[in-house]
């Protein structure tokens, strides 16, 4: 296995291109690390993005906040931009593991290692998150996050690598809702992610992710449509949140929990996190 | 040289001595020690839970490059390791029993060519089909885990019938006719997790062969001279040229009293002539650790109106893995708990242990101890709730008193089992109302005191400093580090940061029965206690010379013996030893305490019918539950525990406190899964341990009464508080979210689901 530590994102792609599949891309390394030690055949060339500083910044332009692919939970958490303007992420990022863990684990690393159950990739789905993707082949490309997940099933994009991702910034409500086990630690059992526009009573641009129900992170389009464009009320919540757990959820018997057990827990916590993002607007607080 | 000043008395705290090196990163552990010429060992186990094996061809594997040594069937001892019945080889030779069995050991020049080499050794396995439950095991026509049964030797209290290889039972009174005159009787069936010590260094063992035909073995075990023996016997060694030098341990919690990677590194090393290295990975650990027994019980119980209890039957199956191994401590102590701490007049008390086709099982802290208390005090408050009974008056109404006897006949004296009840209650608030979805429950046990053998050397040499020799080694518990030296720091009017402590090598020959049953300050305690007095009395008859003074009117104070009342009229005790030109050692052994008396009449093969010292606990917990997720949030644990004498309160509270979160992760996550491949969660990622978000409250109390034979009157006491706790927390759940599951870990998919299938029974 060789190693490298590109200073720039094109010379990362260099060696992408060279190494192929046989390419693994270093940014935290919390999963990474996983995969080497139990099996590092497969790889050829290990390649460590920390040196290309331009993956660290964040900042906000245009109505858009740009973060970097290795920019960690912890400063995801803490950093005044995001929180002003992306309080759900940095709620969800604060929510991970514990402190070391989370000032290592990078967005980019958390978006490519396809975890269901990563709570940046369900707060960056909630959040109508982009993604601005380098390739050899061609120049960047921006595509929304589901999209670039969905690429990512059918296993497409050795040759690219994720520079940024793009949150919109507008108006919303929000909450983040999580189900573990024990209290700290753990990857959710289910995680729920809720963004919307108010308009008066109704909601607009509904946009409810999924973690832990699925083979990835899924939108819960069913029920944001029970929402979108119709005023809010304690009946429509409910019948989101079932609309959520039996119909967009895809949650299978695992060793940690059973289909059932998850699929109640998305109904809960989609309930919950209606009322936590818009309690005022119906009267309907938890 | 050490300053000296100041001096500790015993009852005032000391924080433990090995505190600021594990702190500061400066403990050495086995896994820091790097020989330069080590060879590196890597295991071969099983793929498979049950297979033949067919033949084991090492002759590719010996082949390739850097191998040096491997240990196998073929070329170690045929003979078996003796935990009461004889059922287990060191390597296994027909058959594997669980996956994760280690069949071969490789020792190379280096890990990656020791590993390399492991999976050369060609293992050819016909795959048999495995037990993997009790059921399984219990079932007609169950493919036997141990098909040549018959033929083991084993000790006289030993029961085995096919897969059954333990039988222990305690009969007293006609519980049938006690139950048909009961007012209430309930039955309640209970199912227990396996569950890991969670110690957090993984096992790690250097062993090197010595030119005089002995062996060194560098090891962070819990029973330094009791392994030193079991691996002398096992390769016919003269054990007092097998020297075990005990590092610093990283927990033990049970896990580490029988060996693991000593046994191997030991097979390699004897093939050889240089040291032989052998340290775990987490997953190796995983699959080699030794867990808490998983297993089932039912029980029956009836009370009159009045909520007196009349009679229990209480039955215990318990899952021991592949070889029976430590696993008669746990039933023995299952059925001495299923019915303590209470006035039963007919009880029927039994414990079944079953081979499976899994790892081993062994003796994780009070072994059975939180299965018997979780399922004994859900089931005592579902009787309570039954009767219409405050659970804390139904079980002070029927507590132990002064002169009960134990249900093996023990007649009981310093019984507090109401004052710890009493305690904990109030701690927690009994009686306060709490806000919808809030809870507590309470839960009480008893416990014992294991007096094993130990020696003890102290001495204090002409420079003035104070060297303790214990056999017992420091694996966390504070005992060896805590509350020996302020023992000898006691008698000798000395700083017990200043002992220089030498713990757990067997070359000092001060043996120790390891730490083990609540034993290590009991037991040596005493020894050590015993050689303090023998210097102390030294130092004064020389100090009666020295100073001109009558003995009585001397003291040992601030590492002097000065005249009383007169501080200048003093000698250092360094110049005692220097005048008498030899240092001043004294040596101390346990006096053998004989087991209280019992009525033999009452139990069937039982060898631990009496119990020593007996000590009671409380646990009460407030608990919060959101019944709509099942989370449960633990707020505060609270236990009132009788101590004896606190030697070293510091440390007792400790044992406390972390008995209290431990039982936490019992009794809400903690559970390890099999598969066919074996333990699947082999690492903290997936093996939840409660984090300190998780830690609750813990108000620790100390009930004392003085036990009349520890030392100072001391009882055992890092037992007793992992037993209650989870059970206080179930049925604090059910007070809170009138529902429990009757499984532990609860974790909170059984929580919902035990509150919703009551919901759902209502409709």
């Amino acid at each position: 296995m060789q190693y490298f530590e590109p200073n720039f994102v094109d010379e990362a792609l260099v060696l992408l291109d060279r190494f192929g599949s046989g390419a693994r891309l270093l940014a935290g390394g919390t999963r990474l690390g996983f995969a080497l030690r139990s099996d590092p055949r497969d790889v050829a060339a290990l390649i460590n993005l920390k040196r290309i500083r331009e993956l660290e910044r964040v900042e906000e332009r245009d109505g858009t906040l740009r973060i970097g692919a290795l920019v960690t939970a912890q400063r995801i958490a803490t950093t005044p931009v995001i929180r002003e303007h992306a309080p759900l992420l940095a709620r969800a990022a604060g929510s991970m593991g514990a402190r070391q863990l989370r000032s290592i684990a990078t967005v980019g690393g958390n978006i490519c290692s396809g975890d269901p159950a990563s709570d940046l990739v369900v707060a960056l789905v909630a959040c109508g998150a982009r993604c601005e993707i380098a390739g050899v082949e061609e120049p960047s490309r921006v595509l929304p996050l589901e999209r670039w997940l969905d690429e990512r099933a059918t296993g497409v994009q050795a040759k690219e690598l994720i520079g940024w991702v793009h949150v919109p910034v507008t108006q919303h409500v929000a909450a983040y809702e999580k189900m573990t086990q024990r209290r700290a630690f753990e990857m959710a059992l289910v995680a729920v992610a809720f963004r919307a526009q108010r308009e008066g009573a109704a909601l607009r641009d509904v946009r409810i992710a999924l973690g832990g129900v699925g083979p990835a992170v899924l939108r819960a389009r069913g029920a944001e449509a029970v929402l979108s464009g119709a005023p809010l009320s304690a009946a429509s919540a409910r019948e989101a949140a079932r609309t959520a757990a039996e119909r967009d959820a895809r949650p299978r018997d695992d060793a940690r929990a059973s289909a059932e057990y998850r699929r109640h827990l998305v109904t809960t916590l989609v309930e919950r996190a209606i009322r936590n993002a818009c309690g005022d607007i119906a009267g309907i607080a938890s | 040289m050490p300053e000296r000043s100041g001096s500790a008395t015993i009852g005032s705290k000391l924080p433990r001595l090995d505190s600021p090196a594990k702190a500061q990163g400066q403990a050495v552990y086995v896994a820091d020690l790097q020989p330069q010429d080590a060879l590196a060992a890597a295991l071969l186990r099983s793929p498979h839970p049950f297979a033949r094996i067919v033949s084991i061809d090492i002759g590719d594997a010996k082949q390739m490059p850097g191998v040096r040594a491997i240990a196998y069937s073929g070329n170690t001892p045929a003979k078996s390791l003796d935990f009461g019945i004889k059922d287990q080889l060191l390597f296994p030779r027909d058959l594997v029993r669980y996956a994760g069995e280690p069949v071969a050991a490789i020792a190379a020049e280096t890990e990656d060519q020791a590993r390399a080499a492991a999976t050369a050794v060609k293992v050819a396995y016909e795959p048999l089909a495995p037990v993997l439950s009790i059921e399984e095991a219990l079932a007609p026509g169950a493919p036997l885990v141990h098909p040549d049964w018959q033929s083991y030797e084993k000790g006289a209290n030993r029961v085995t019938d096919r897969n059954i290889c333990g039988l222990n039972r305690i009969r007293r009174g006609d519980v049938t006719a006690a139950l048909a005159r009961a007012d209430a009787v309930v039955e309640s069936s209970f199912i227990f997790s396996a569950g890991a010590p969670g110690y957090l260094e993984p096992r790690a063992a250097i062993a090197l062969r010595e030119p005089d035909g002995g062996l060194t073995v560098w090891c962070g075990s819990q029973s330094p001279y009791g392994n030193r023996d079991d691996l002398a016997d096992f390769f016919g060694l003269d054990p007092q040229r097998v020297r075990f030098i005990n590092q610093f341990v990283g927990g033990g919690f049970g896990g580490k009293i029988l060996m693991a990677a000593e046994w191997y590194a030991a097979a390699l090393a004897l093939q050889c002539d240089r040291p032989v290295r052998l340290v775990f990975s987490r997953h190796e650990d995983g699959l080699n650790l030794f867990p808490r027994h998983g297993g089932k019980a039912t029980f029956r119980s009836g009370a009159s109106k009045e909520g007196r209890l009349l009679g229990m039957e209480a039955a215990f199956f318990f899952d021991t893995g592949a070889y029976v191994g430590y696993g008669a401590g746990t039933a023995l102590i299952a059925t001495m708990l299923a019915s303590a701490p209470y006035r039963i007049p007919a009880v029927d008390l039994s414990a079944t242990l079953v081979y499976t086709n899994k790892q081993v099982a062994g003796s994780v802290r009070a072994p059975g101890g939180p299965q018997a208390t979780f399922a004994k005090e859900l089931h005592i408050d579902e009787l309570a709730l039954a009767l219409g009974m405050d659970p804390l008056e139904f079980r002070l109404r029927n507590a132990w008193q002064d002169g009960d006897r134990s249900p093996t006949g023990q007649l009981l004296e310093g019984v507090r089992v109401k004052e710890t009840l009493e305690e904990a209650a109030r701690a927690i608030g009994w009686e306060a109302r709490r806000a919808p979805g809030r809870g507590v429950g309470i839960a009480c046990s008893w416990w014992f005191s294991a007096c094993g053998r130990s020696e003890a050397r102290v001495e204090v040499r002409d420079d003035g400093s104070v060297h303790v020799h214990s056999g017992n080694p420091e694996v966390g518990t504070g005992s060896a580090a805590g509350a020996l030296p302020l023992i000898v720091a006691d008698r000798l009017g000395i700083d017990p940061t200043a002992i220089v402590l030498t713990l757990g090598d067997t070359a000092t020959q001060t043996y120790d029965g390891g730490v083990g049953g609540s034993a290590s300050t009991f037991s040596a305690g005493q020894a050590v206690k015993a050689a303090a007095e023998d210097v102390r009395r030294q130092l004064l008859e020389r100090a009666e010379e020295a100073l001109e003074a009558r003995r009585d009117d001397i003291e040992l104070r601030e590492g002097r013996a000065q005249v009383r009342g007169a501080a200048d009229h003093g000698i250092p005790i360094g110049e005692l030893a220097a005048q008498a030109g030899t240092p001043i050692a004294g040596r101390g052994v346990t006096e053998e305490i004989s087991d209280p008396e019992f009525d033999a009449s009452l139990v069937q093969s039982h060898d631990f019918a009496s119990w020593l010292a007996p000590s009671f606990v409380t646990s009460a917990a407030e608990v919060e539950v959101d019944a709509s997720t099942g989370r449960v949030v633990v707020h505060k644990i609270a236990t009132a525990q009788d101590v004896g004498f606190a030697v070293n309160p510091a440390g007792v509270v400790g044992q406390i406190e972390g008995g209290a979160v431990q039982a936490l992760g019992y009794g809400l996550c903690e559970e390890l899964q099999f598969g066919p491949a074996g333990i699947i969660n082999t690492g903290f990622h997936d093996y939840l341990l409660p984090t300190i978000i998780d830690a609750p409250k813990v108000e620790a109390i100390m009930v004392e009464s003085p036990s009349g034979a520890g030392p100072f009157g001391m009882k055992g006491v890092g037992e007793p508080p992992v037993t209650t706790p989870a059970a206080a927390i179930g049925n604090a759940i059910r007070n809170a979210a009138g529902a429990v599951p009757y499984t532990v870990p609860m974790t909170p998919e059984r929580v919902w689901r035990a509150v919703k299938d009551r919901r759902d029974s209502r409709i």
